[in-house]
């Protein structure tokens, strides 16, 4: 209260005294958005005072939003909606329902219908508008976690030495958070609970706020709090939009495609919901829970279903996002960063005296080998996944013991982080083709061609290419160069030493003591074809590991009766895995340079590339 | 803002023009319910009176209203209302009436004293005034620190200043203020 009465005299002035003090700068942002919070709500109070009296009264008094109004009728049929639901699942699994759906429609739970029935009367819109305001608070967090929306003293900041996966050391830049809304680590957490609960905390933000194979985002140095504030945080961040921020013609598109808006559960206690969004540019759906903690809704938990791109009547329509969410997907699955596990639950298996520890995991999605196959063919087609088999083959990712299924610990950073808008550049009844740009680890933008195809009705990724970078500075590409001969080279590895070739396992011949299969991929039929592609995209010593008649294609592969046969070889054999995300390059010059690679569990190794006739070929190998 | 504007705002999304309302009047109903409250009230109690105001005006407003012209006039008038009754049951909590709401009810209940208000106002406009000749930033730290009662600190993270330079201005400016003052004949 008022110590200084001298100034007592101000009090009571005239209006136009109060608006000359009203000019006066008084209100920090964070006492705004403290009043603005309790204006609300109280508002909400008051809206459900009111709503009370409504309901005896039966006077309606404000307008609804388009969108509400169809999430409403949405609402009412959320009971019916669910039985019949699941009796279409049981059905779709090919089990006949064993209920009679007709008088379960008639006779609902008496108790369910009547909490569905009063939300629609209480109070949807208000629950709605708090999912979108969660919404936009989830979309603030991520574009923070991205590294943006934080308010810095851009002149004030502390180098911090990260050390990454193999105890590589990176100079991480922080800077000083003059933020009102946070000065604390703490405070950051604090910040985000008001709107998350706290599972949901735990595991999509708490990773944020310590270092493991990425730096973290917040770190508190001498007592401050710093913040790694990153220049493509606008382009990394997805926003999510739902509610008011949809458009006419994107309500439009959700009526096509029959999407409604659903809420249903206790009020105060636990809402399922349902709601029509997109995300960038692509329709979807969210559903979602909200706990009610703190004299207020939180989100606990939700999962997108998109749309596919484009008209619903589409014999087989796909979604770019899902498309890429997917491979994001199996980027965090083969990184280990996405795989739920009890790391207090460890095998250690030891190889070539290096000891391997693997987690058990408690993954939703998957609990055996085959079930890890199953959900990543459900997106991935076989030729894909080949390419990538080193999840379960060799030094695997994953592995079963005793049943059980296991992950191989150590972790990497992740090799997509799609960057700016994707584009479709071609598409056909059964084959599209997306270009998108990726941030690679050192910061490099490379572009991609992602290639997908339609199998078993589903778009599935096929391949994922590096084009060349048209946005480079003038002078050598290297980053394209880099990704070209990365490429060529696990392929190459694979074919002459690895599995990258099918086999027929039935049609064997026996030449020396040594069992060949019968190649069936299409790409080759002679061993001339085999040695000719090496020679296109090698020369010097890589050559010579290639073509050696001992160890090289020389060895490996023979031609019976105008058929190629591979000599089979142990998986455990294979030299090196089917893709790294962690390499360096290294002495540049016009016409060479070289790549150091760092895989998670063997030595550094490193490929020369060298021009040769204006082309890019690989020219050895410390391997 | 104009009535048109908050409605037709509110028709696309209510939150955002709940937003929008309170960014362009808070700094007005804050001057409205410190003025009337300062005596009395904690700054958390005036925070509860402002957050009423807008709820009230949230709930209150016609959004069908086809009214054009400025919102302030309304927004000024539901604030100044709320803010008396907040006064009232504020002193009434506290169990006293101070010397100023004496003399708030005296002139609000009989304005007998109209001479005397005339007299408080005329000194009112001087103080006001002479603030105001201090110039900037020293005007507004006058105001922020001596009316609005912000700690040094909370003047220096609104000005970009350091504490310590707020406080020797706001020192330096109200001796300047003081001679002013002394010389048109007012003893602060």
């Amino acid at each position: 209260m008022n110590e200084n009465r001298e100034f007592d005299m101000l009090e009571n002035a005239d209006d136009k005294n109060v608006e000359l003090l009203a000019n006066v700068p008084v209100l920090t942002r964070k006492e705004k958005e403290r009043m603005l919070k309790m204006s609300k709500s109280k508002l909400d109070k008051m809206n459900r005072e009111s709503n009370t009296e409504e309901q005896v009264s039966g006077v309606e008094q404000y307008k609804r939003p388009k969108w509400y109004a169809f999430a409403s009728i949405a609402a009412c049929i959320v009971l019916v909606g669910g039985i019949v639901g699941t009796a279409f699942l049981m059905h779709r699994n090919g089990q006949a329902p064993d209920i009679d759906p007709m008088s379960e429609v008639t006779e609902p739970s008496t108790e369910s219908s009547t909490e569905v029935a009063d939300f629609n009367k209480n109070g949807n819109e208000r629950h709605f508008e708090e999912i979108e305001e969660l919404f936009s608070k989830v979309n603030e967090f991520t574009f923070m976690f991205s590294g943006g929306g934080v308010e810095v003293d851009e002149g004030n900041n502390i180098h911090y030495d990260f050390k990454g996966e193999n105890d590589e050391t990176k100079d991480v830049r922080y800077v000083l958070v003059t933020d009102e809304r946070f000065s604390t680590i703490e405070e950051v957490k604090e910040y985000i609970k008001q709107y998350i609960a706290d599972p949901m905390f735990t595991s999509e933000y708490n990773s944020f706020f310590v270092d493991s194979w990425s730096p973290a985002v917040f770190k508190e140095f001498d007592g401050k709090l710093y913040f790694l504030e990153k220049d493509d945080a606008e382009k990394k961040a997805y926003k999510i939009k739902c509610g008011s921020q949809l458009t006419e013609e994107d309500l439009a598109v959700f009526l096509n495609l029959d999407s409604d808006s659903s809420l249903s559960g206790v009020e105060d206690e636990k809402l399922s919901f349902s709601i029509p969004a997109k995300i960038d540019d692509s329709f979807c759906r969210i559903s979602g829970i909200l706990v009610h903690e703190e004299n207020r809704n939180k989100l606990s938990e939700y999962s997108i279903e998109f749309y596919p791109n484009g008209e619903s009547a589409d014999a087989h329509p796909y979604s770019v996002r899902a498309i890429l969410d997917n491979i994001t997907e199996f980027d965090a699955i083969s990184s280990g960063a996405g795989v739920y596990g009890d790391t207090s639950s460890i095998k250690e298996i030891n190889i070539d005296d290096i000891t391997y520890r693997y987690y058990r995991v408690t993954d939703d999605r998957f609990s055996s080998l085959s079930e890890v196959k199953s959900y990543l063919r459900e997106s991935f087609t076989d030729s894909f996944l080949s390419q990538n088999d080193y999840l379960w083959d060799g030094y695997s990712k994953f592995a079963e013991f005793e049943g059980v299924l296991y992950f191989n610990e150590a972790q990497r950073g992740g090799r997509y982080t799609f960057t700016g808008e994707p584009s479709v550049i071609s598409e056909t009844d059964t084959e599209v083709t997306i270009g998108v740009d990726s941030t690679l680890p050192g910061g490099e933008v490379e572009s991609l061609e992602i290639i997908c195809v339609l199998e078993d009705d589903k778009w599935k990724v096929d391949s994922i290419n590096t084009v060349a970078n048209t946005n480079a500075e003038p002078g050598v590409d290297y980053v394209s160069a880099t990704n070209d001969a990365l490429h060529t080279f696990f392929e190459l590895e694979n074919v002459v030493f690895g599995s990258a070739l099918e086999v027929d396992g039935n049609d064997k011949v026996t030449v020396n003591d040594s069992e060949y299969a019968r190649v069936t991929s299409d790409r080759f039929s002679t061993v001339d074809e085999i040695t000719g592609y090496i020679r296109e995209k090698c020369c010097d010593k890589m050559l010579d590991r290639y073509l050696d008649t001992d160890s090289g294609a020389g060895a490996r592969f023979i031609e019976r009766e105008g058929k190629l046969y591979a000599k089979i070889i142990p998986t455990d054999d294979r030299l090196v895995d089917g893709a790294v995300s962690n390499y360096t390059r290294l002495d540049e010059t016009d016409n060479s340079f070289t790549i150091r690679v760092i895989p998670p569990h063997r030595d550094t190794y490193e490929i020369y590339v060298r021009l040769d006739e204006g082309e890019w070929k690989l020219s050895g190998t410390t391997l | 803002m104009t009535g048109n504007e908050y409605c037709a705002l509110h028709r696309k999304s209510p939150d955002k023009a709940y937003d929008a309302l309170f960014e362009s009047y808070c700094d007005y109903v804050y001057a409205i319910v410190f003025n009337k409250l300062r005596s009395v009230a904690s700054r958390e109690d005036i925070e509860e009176c402002v957050s009423d105001i807008f709820a009230d005006i949230f709930f209150g407003y016609d959004v069908n209203s086809d009214f054009a012209g400025d919102m302030k006039g309304y927004i000024g008038t539901v604030a100044k209302r709320r803010a008396i009754n907040a006064f009232h049951s504020l002193t009434a909590r506290n169990g006293h009436f101070s010397g100023d709401s004496d003399e708030y009810l005296a002139g609000v209940g009989s304005g007998s004293d109209i001479e005397a208000e005339h007299d408080t106002e005329e000194t009112r406009n001087i103080l006001i005034s002479k603030i105001n000749e201090l110039g900037e930033p020293d005007s507004t730290i006058i105001f922020q620190k001596y009316y609005y009662e912000r700690s040094s600190g909370e003047i220096a993270e609104l000005l970009s200043m350091k504490a310590s330079a707020v406080r020797m201005r706001a020192a330096r400016a109200l001796e300047k203020l003081k001679k002013s003052l002394a010389a048109a004949g007012i003893i602060l």
